[in-house]
């Protein structure tokens, strides 16, 4: 019985393992081909390079006359700052309205939230850009992170209103026995209960402007504001030459600051969870 | 209730100082483009857009800063980017009325003039313009009904690029210039028998909008000529037909592969993976492809055989000016800087393919390295095998995406040739009328 289970256990493990490199197979090739001298990334698809160079790093570091790469991972992580802020801020203040206040027309206006989940990217581009240009808002953080701050994601809200239905309304209550206001019901009871909320937010803010490309292209044009996604296309044109080495090697770095900023985090996640478990 | 009141009037005040920042930030520019317009002869601002890789930035950034040395009034503020999102980024900024002042654009530029986006230069050929040193076609390469709206910053041609190595280790001749289709059926089908199994002849390339045109042409035909489609489902359908037999023949990889790789660049081809011995690219395309990997790459012209001479020699950029530029004239002194000037010319290189001018050329051929000699030689070659070119097909990417379609379901046994026909011509006009309601 005892060998039959410790049998099962390493095929499983096995078998889980081979997925797991399977999946990490892309990762493993992207850091392998950073490696590699140009002429080799595609035409030697082996994970272990017949020759290692730090030319790529080099080149890709130095970037594009005067505008380091450096340059472009600090305008990342400020905008990044920025929206995690305006996110976690105004998101939280607009949930905890949904969540707990009283107001008129609540439904509707929830209603109309919803929708704009719903309302695709591509609808809003155009009359954006018109709005943002009419404003001379072209060219600056303006329209990446200034709409942030009224709580325009409202995937988030959605996220966090679900969080706070489910805290224990009897402590509101007895915050307000206390003495306490909505504004300090807000920040005394429901922002620190609601932590965990806060950081998923803080969290999936973070990656998806890191990643964004689209938004970020439209709306910055000199390349000394260039961004992450924006300076690693840079590098790519397929009609005549893309300089695939450096562009796989500046991708290796940009992973850095997402998976330290998720690996140090991860505590507050196993910790969200935990709460969520007993929260009810 | 007081505390509430709190709440709504904290949240006011919060959007009032949106607002107030808004209006400030609005007031402050306006100041600063009228302070602009009242002192005229002085200080203008450019925006110029471009697209490209990281050797076109670096020599496109050089230039710039040249002109503005020799024009001190003058200032471009450069707005560059991968080719990835260009379109996307432009037809946003166009339809918000945020256009640039300087513009570069590919065969698609009668998009753009229909949209009303770029300005008739023709008043400006010949005084800020000099196109004197370009030959007669390449000149005249940016006119659409008469007027000019864009000036050539390169030529290209397609070309057959074949790796030697896989060639000498079949022990055969390296195919020879002016060959026919049956030749080089002929030829890929004796390739394959030696090299043996898992390696192929040809890409299947059946899906390349420029091939089929090169097709239709050598029959005296063309996929647009001015206002419709030059061709019909006849040809069509002898194209895929031939297609699919190179595809029984094994001479081209089986549907399955091919459906893999789209051979339009070098990460993404099994010539480069050193799987077929030869493929279609255009000609500015030779350095990256012959960078990408270690074999000998060599190019010789496509095949012929048809009535006509088939290839021709493709426009790979203009440069055009936005219709609403405040300084057009200082716009067109750029351009004509950025073609002719020997200083600036020089750090182009032939990064967008062989320059016009004529003496430009000379120098840059003079000191070619050995890979880009080998673009420059062909290219004098392809002209022996070229007529004048067509207007290019309007909205081409839609029937890119219709043409690839069509060829997948043929490779795949999922239509008849005469369907695949069909669909394709059908998806051509359908193009070609959405660019003139």
């Amino acid at each position: 019985m005892n060998v039959y289970s410790r049998r099962t256990a390493w095929l499983v493990h096995a078998f889980i393992l081979a997925l797991g490199l399977l999946m990490l197979y892309p990762i493993l090739w992207l850091i392998s081909s950073s490696f590699k001298p140009d002429s080799l990334i595609f035409s030697d698809l082996r994970l272990w390079p017949a020759e290692v160079t730090l030319d790529n790093y080099v080149t890709g570091w130095s970037g594009l006359s005067k505008v380091t790469f450096g340059r472009y991972l600090l305008n990342s992580i400020v905008l990044c700052l920025l929206t995690v802020v305006g996110n976690v801020a105004s998101c939280s203040m607009a949930a905890y309205a949904f969540g707990r206040l009283n107001f008129s027309l609540k439904k509707v206006w929830f209603a109309l939230m919803m929708v704009t989940i719903m309302l695709p990217h591509h609808v809003t581009i155009i009359p954006q850009y018109i709005l943002f240009h009419k404003l001379d808002w072209i060219d600056t953080l303006g329209p990446l992170t200034l709409p942030k701050l009224l709580a325009t994601d409202a995937f988030f809200i959605f996220l966090m209103i679900q969080f706070i239905r489910g805290l224990p309304r009897e402590l509101d209550e007895s915050a307000t026995i206390d003495g306490c206001g909505p504004i300090q019901i807000y920040w005394r009871m429901i922002l620190p209960l609601a932590l965990p909320a806060l950081i998923t937010t803080a969290i999936f803010t973070f990656i998806w402007t890191w990643d964004d490309f689209f938004s970020q292209l439209l709306y910055l044009n000199s390349p000394g504001k260039y961004t992450v996604p924006l300076g690693l296309r840079l590098f790519l044109d397929s009609s005549s030459q893309s300089n695939w080495g450096p562009m796989l090697a500046m991708s290796v770095v940009s992973l850095v600051p997402s998976l330290i900023i998720f690996f140090s985090l991860q505590k507050y996640f196993v910790e969200g969870i935990s709460t969520t478990g007993i929260k009810g | 209730m007081r505390k509430e009141r709190t709440l709504t009037a904290l949240l006011l005040a919060a959007l009032l100082l949106v607002l107030a920042a808004c209006g400030n930030d609005k007031e402050a520019e306006g100041g600063s483009s009228s302070s602009a317009d009242s002192g005229k002869q002085e200080n203008v601002e450019l925006r110029m857009m471009w697209w490209g890789s990281q050797s076109r930035h670096d020599a496109t950034l050089k230039v710039i800063e040249l002109f503005e040395q020799k024009n001190p009034h003058v200032k471009i503020n450069a707005e560059y980017l991968g080719a990835d999102g260009y379109w996307d980024k432009l037809n946003t900024l166009v339809a918000g009325g945020n256009a640039p002042d300087l513009i570069q654009l590919g065969n698609n530029y009668p998009d753009y003039v229909s949209r009303g986006t770029l300005l008739d230069i023709t008043p400006y050929i010949g005084n800020q313009i000099d196109l004197s040193g370009f030959d007669e076609a390449i000149a005249t390469s940016g006119k659409l009904n008469g007027s000019q709206y864009g000036v050539n910053l390169g030529s290209n041609a397609l070309g057959i690029v074949y790796n030697t190595e896989l060639i000498k280790k079949a022990g055969m001749e390296p195919p020879k210039e002016g060959w026919t289709w049956e030749e080089m059926e002929a030829y890929g089908k004796q390739l394959v028998d030696k090299l043996g199994k898992g390696y192929y002849a040809f890409a299947d390339q059946s899906a390349f909008t420029h091939y089929v045109g090169n097709y239709v042409r050598e029959n005296g035909k063309s996929l647009f000529n001015g206002t419709e489609i030059g061709f019909d489902e006849s040809i069509a359908k002898s194209w895929f037909e031939m297609w699919d037999r190179f595809r029984k023949e094994g001479i081209i990889p089986p549907a399955e592969k091919a459906a893999a790789y789209l051979e339009i660049a070098p990460d993404n081809s099994m010539l480069v993976e050193g799987k077929i011995a030869m493929s279609i690219i255009w000609s500015n395309q030779f350095v990256a492809f012959q960078n990408a990997m270690q074999d000998e790459l060599k190019i010789v012209p496509l095949p012929g055989g048809g009535s006509q001479k088939g290839m021709w020699i493709q426009p790979s950029q203009f440069l055009a000016i936005g219709k609403d530029s405040k300084h057009p004239e200082e716009a067109a002194q750029f351009i004509d800087f950025f073609v002719n000037d020997p200083e600036a010319t020089a750090i182009l290189g032939s990064d967008r393919g062989i320059p016009g001018n004529k003496s430009v050329r000379e120098v840059l051929k003079a000191n070619a390295d050995p890979v880009l000699l080998k673009t420059y030689e062909y290219m004098d070659v392809a002209v022996n095998y070229a007529r004048e070119m067509d207007q290019e097909m309007p909205n081409i990417a839609d029937w890119d995406a219709a043409l690839r379609n069509a060829a997948q379901k043929v490779a795949f046994g999922k239509s008849t040739y005469d369907e695949a026909a069909a669909e394709t011509v059908k998806a051509a006009q359908d193009a070609v009328k959405k660019s003139q309601k």
